[in-house]
């Protein structure tokens, strides 16, 4: 079929320049801070104390609609990151903070934010980065975010 | 806990804080977990240390290392000479990481 072709065609390519867009964001992520890592893929680290947009979206909470091509990157970047090496055990499976990076690039006219963050899984601390996207958190629920001097009172 | 009455034991002279420009942490189940964000690295501290980090972080000012042991001597029940050695072990550690300053 000439659609079904096609289709493939455009699948290929997604993921072969989600790969090339892998590697320099690996460069990145080994070369330079985390922040300026962040800032290079247009999804800017975000560590204000503000977490008030964060804690008020939860479970339920719908995805942005994706645009057709949107959808084509995303998929893109799970394909190619499941076959990514993997990193330190620090990270889960090592992946979160790429596909952060990644989906931040291809969604960066929304203005994503990447958040970094730890939270317990089994009883073990483990940390974990997402992105902030249109308001909606995506994939942090029982995560709390690493932030700048959140104020603390003495109990 | 009034920061302003606490004299602790053998201070240095020198006053602490956070290097705020430089970190982003937060508290997990009683532990303080830092990133340092210049070479994004991440730090767990024990129960001592998140004590003595979050103590820095919510005083009003820059906090002594008399101020310090002073914590741990009030949250432990250890000798002022225990506690003297932990919060120097402590500072070296974190200052030798960017994490406090001086």
């Amino acid at each position: 079929m000439v659609g079904g072709g096609r289709f493939e065609l455009g699948e290929m390519w997604t993921t072969l320049a989600t790969t090339v867009l892998a590697l320099r964001m690996e460069f990145l992520i080994r070369r330079r801070s985390l922040s300026a890592a962040a800032a290079a893929c247009g999804v800017p680290l975000d560590t204000s104390p503000d977490v008030s947009r964060t804690e008020l979206l939860g479970h339920g909470v719908p995805a942005p609609p994706f645009s057709t091509a949107e959808v084509r990157q995303l998929r893109a970047i799970h394909r190619v990151l499941s076959r990514w090496p993997s990193t330190s055990g620090e990270w889960g499976r090592g992946t979160c903070l790429r596909e952060s990076l990644l989906t931040g690039y291809y969604l960066r006219r929304r203005q994503p934010m990447l958040r970094v963050g730890a939270g317990l899984v089994d009883g073990v601390t483990v940390f974990h980065a997402w992105i902030e996207v249109s308001g909606v958190n995506t994939g942090a629920d029982g995560f709390v975010p690493l932030v700048r001097m959140p104020q603390r009172v003495h109990g | 806990m009034d920061l302003s009455e606490l004299s602790g034991p053998d201070s240095d002279g020198r006053l602490y804080r956070v290097a705020s420009e430089r970190v982003a942490w937060n508290t997990l189940a009683g532990q303080v977990l830092i990133l340092e964000l210049e070479n994004s690295e991440y730090f767990r501290l024990n129960q001592a240390g998140s004590a003595l980090w979050e103590y820095v972080a919510s005083a009003p000012g820059p906090v002594s290392s008399g101020q310090l042991a002073t914590v741990l001597i009030d949250a432990f029940g250890i000798t002022e000479e225990q506690a003297t050695a932990d919060v120097d072990a402590f500072l070296n550690r974190m200052g030798s990481f960017g994490l406090l300053e001086a």
